[in-house]
């Protein structure tokens, strides 16, 4: 167990390590800097120098790449190039709008997709299993904007439920957070529902596979009761894995839909720095989702760990 | 997203000043009569989390509606004669060949902070976008004035380095609005009908009414919130579900579903910004003069108006001005699509092989619909055009004005006079075909000295008669602005820029 945590710690912190190179590298690469993006046709070469150097982009890349880890662990993250204010006084509340955009819409869509996913096994090639099969994967093949945009139009221009674009409001307490959250929580489940649904169908079919299972059949055990009493717990931790995956994917898929209901979010945020070059905010953003990422990954392994006292031992051989 | 709009914020910034010359076909608003309250939304482009309230950093349709309702310039445009209002001057006068020019100030304007407006604070709010590390779209502007004089509390003198008659107009551009003497930290505090209850960057701005505001007969409405609605779709979706009840800079080519909705009118402003093709004169191939005239000729116009205008939009001639401009010159040739005889000067500019034009959508969507349009029209005239596509990133720094052959967009200008000299004269930085003529150069200064206006218009028809012969710019249309304005809204009136002149807030009702 501490092995594990230990050898999965070190892999994590040189995934990070990687990742600063590809943030710093990626962000170093777009052409254009923030000065001319602060200028666009007013640029006059005395000042971009001007703004290039207080913002101290004339420094070499190396030295800017060592300063900018260096401060990013304790914890500073610099400042802003477009607007001066510290990034971290930018990005906590964005971060959290998006935090509470993907948990809201992780609540609704684990038991639902989950649920869904050990019904269809249960029902297994039944009418039910089909309809779940086939809307599922028309979701999951449809871009995620488009679900956003339909439900836009249904929703909000033709009934007029909803407001299209989800701004925080000033006013109206827990209700009017609930309006706004609304179409992008509801885009959310819909796009992210498909895959776990279908893993954890999956999953409990392939355990339904086995030979135990076989033999409880051929002692006349009910399916439902085989499926509940003994094909659950062992899907269990594949199941885990796929929730916390899934959490997963839904921190990257709310970039997306930010953009589309314009909900100021992480990924909204993000994008909209890569337009003016706000660098130091792309750097960290793309840090923080990395972050989140690995994070996930490495919980979504510690709890399999966990609920699956076998794959302690085979872990430590591996 | 961004890209996909009409008018992204970086060609909004290459629009700079975007005052101006536009007309704009009235729509019949009912006029019931003026009542106060209620909570008016608008969605607008143009925000970032990278805002501040520094004026000198307002560059963006977005900033400049927010700078309407948070702060008032000296001088106002309104309707679509462009007609100057007062702001916080209540008159103003030229004299000394437009050199000296005397403001008076109302009385009893106040700041959001009740500090009554005083001259000292409009001589530090138009001396800031002088300083050093100023990065004002009016910089220029500021840059022009030789010298300030507060004569007293309400009285002031501005000299200027050279005579303009267009100055008091200039100084309607939205940047130059007043804030307190001595602000170094940009708060927002204003003379204007609304003062900020929320800032949040890139998000939304939230204002409520100063009651102190000087004009009694504005600001009806309790509450203004602007919404930074940067993506066309986003500010279409907000206005058709009721989300806003104003949106600017509609897609054209939507206009006619969302007009088809019930309780939803839109607003035509004639725009006199314009995407164009821009022809380096001073570099080969293009500094050959019948090359640049078979280029103008192998475009058809009608064919960009109708395809990618959808037909809103009105024919150019290579020039700035628009044909709906008064100082529009009727009379010179008009340059239209004619391949054989673009095909005959092709062929003796003695220039061969494909032409590289560099197109983006730095320089907005049209500019790359127009550019596949203008590879069509000039192949039947024997021309051979090789479109580039330029990333959008880093555009405006390392394609514009500098390859042989590119697109380019610039924004209306308060007046004729600014964009002419800022785009066309030989000395200026954003001389973006580098065409150098001293005769157009002479009549340029020549009319912003020209105190009797019949005698300034024929010397502006000479001066279009020499960019539309011989100029590097290729202008082929003006497109409209189409925004949408809810039934309920009453008191709209459509001015020549975007959002009544970007101060609908304090003009406008509800029925």
């Amino acid at each position: 167990m501490r092995d594990f945590i230990v050898s999965r710690g070190i892999s994590g912190a040189v995934s990070l390590f990687i990742v600063t190179l590809l943030v710093f590298a990626g962000t170093a690469l777009l052409p254009g800097d923030a000065a001319s993006a602060l200028l666009g046709q007013n640029a006059t070469p005395e000042a971009l120098e001007a703004i290039r150097r207080n913002l101290g982009l004339d420094q070499p890349l190396i030295w800017r790449y060592l300063a900018w880890v260096g401060h990013a662990a304790q914890g500073d993250f610099g400042q802003s190039l477009a607007s001066g204010r510290p990034v971290a006084e930018v990005l906590l509340p964005r971060l959290g709008n998006s935090l509470l955009l993907a948990s809201v819409a992780a609540v609704l869509l684990l038991p639902f997709a989950i649920g869904g996913g050990i019904a269809a096994a249960i029902w297994q090639d039944s009418w039910f299993d089909r309809v779940l099969g086939f809307t599922s994967m028309l979701f999951l093949a449809m871009p995620a904007f488009l679900v956003g945009y339909i439900l836009i139009y249904v929703l909000a221009v033709r009934l007029g439920w909803f407001p299209s674009m989800s701004v925080a409001p000033l006013f109206g307490g827990a209700s009017a957070w609930a309006k706004i959250l609304a179409l992008p929580v509801i885009s959310l489940v819909i796009i992210g529902q498909a895959h776990t649904m279908k893993l954890t169908r999956t999953a409990i079919l392939a355990v339904l596979a086995t030979d135990y299972v076989l033999m409880a059949e051929v002692k006349g055990i009910s399916r439902r009761r085989i499926i509940l009493r003994h094909a659950l717990p062992n899907a269990l931790s594949a199941i885990l894995s796929i929730s916390i995956l899934t959490v997963a994917y839904l921190i990257v898929d709310v970039v997306v839909i930010e953009i589309v209901f314009s909900y100021p979010g992480l990924g909204k945020l993000m994008v909209d720095s890569v337009a003016y070059r706000d660098l130091t905010v792309v750097q960290a953003c793309g840090l923080l989702f990395a972050l989140i990422f690995i994070g996930m990954n490495f919980l979504a392994d510690l709890l399999a760990l966990l609920v699956n006292p076998r794959q302690r031992v085979p872990a430590r051989g591996a | 997203m961004e890209h996909r709009t009409g008018i992204s914020r970086r060609s909004f910034i290459a629009s700079t000043a975007a005052l101006g010359l536009f007309a704009a076909t009235a729509p019949a608003f009912a006029q019931g009569t003026p009542k106060r309250g209620g909570t008016l939304a608008i969605g607008i482009e143009g925000a970032s989390t990278g805002d501040t309230l520094d004026p000198r950093t307002f560059n963006s349709p977005y900033w400049a509606v927010a700078a309407g309702s948070i702060f008032n310039t000296l001088v106002e445009v309104q309707g679509p004669a462009n007609d100057l209002k007062p702001g916080l001057a209540k008159s103003w006068e030229g004299s000394n060949g437009g050199k000296t020019w005397v403001f008076d100030l109302v009385e009893g304007a106040t700041f959001h902070n009740g500090k009554p407006v005083t001259t000292a604070d409009v001589i530090y709010s138009l001396q800031i976008h002088n300083a050093e590390d100023s990065r004002s779209n009016s910089r220029a502007i500021a840059a022009g004035i030789a010298g300030m004089t507060a004569d007293s509390a309400t009285r002031l003198t501005i000299d200027l380095a050279e005579g303009n008659y267009f100055f008091p107009a200039m100084l309607s551009n939205y940047p130059l609005c007043i804030i307190p003497e001595g602000t170094t930290v940009f708060d927002g505090v204003g003379s204007g009908p609304y003062k900020i209850s929320r800032f949040s960057p890139g998000e939304v701005l939230e204002l409520t009414r100063h009651d102190g505001y000087f004009k009694t007969d504005a600001a009806w409405v309790d509450q203004v919130v602007i919404l930074a609605a940067n993506d066309p779709a986003a500010r279409a979706s907000a206005f058709q579900s009721g989300q806003v009840q104003i949106a600017s800079m509609l897609d054209t080519r939507t206009a006619e579903l969302i007009k088809a909705m019930p309780g939803k009118g839109l607003v035509t402003l004639s725009s006199s910004q314009f995407v164009g093709f821009n022809m380096r004169a001073d570099i080969a191939p293009f500094d050959n003069a019948d090359l640049r005239m078979a280029m103008k000729l192998a475009i058809d116009r009608e064919d960009v108006l109708r395809r990618v205008y959808g037909g809103m939009g009105r024919i150019g001639n290579d020039t700035p001005i628009p044909p709906n401009d008064p100082l529009f010159a009727a009379d010179i040739v008009q340059n239209s699509y004619n391949p054989e005889k673009a095909a005959e000067l092709f062929k003796k500019s003695g220039i061969t092989g494909p032409l590289q034009l560099h197109t983006s959508d730095a320089a907005t969507v049209p500019a790359v619909d127009m550019a596949a349009l203008f590879k069509e029209h000039a192949a039947k005239a024997g021309i051979e055009i090789e479109i580039i596509r330029e990333p959008a990133d880093g555009y405006w720094a390392n394609v514009w004005a500098q390859a042989p052959f590119h697109a380019t967009v610039w924004g209306a200008r308060p007046t004729a006079d600014m964009i002419l000299t800022t785009a066309y004269s030989a000395a200026s930085p954003g001389n973006d075909t580098h065409w150098g003529n001293a005769e157009f150069d002479a009549a340029i200064a020549a009319a912003r000295v020209e105190p009797d206006e019949a005698k300034r218009k024929t010397i502006y028809a000479q001066a279009q008669a020499l960019l539309s012969s011989d100029g590097g710019a290729i202008i082929p249309v003006f497109g409209d602005v189409v925004e949408g304005v809810a039934a309920e809204v009453e008191g709209y009136v459509p001015g020549t820029q975007p959002l009544a002149n970007y101060r609908a807030a304090e003009q406008v009702w509800f029925a």
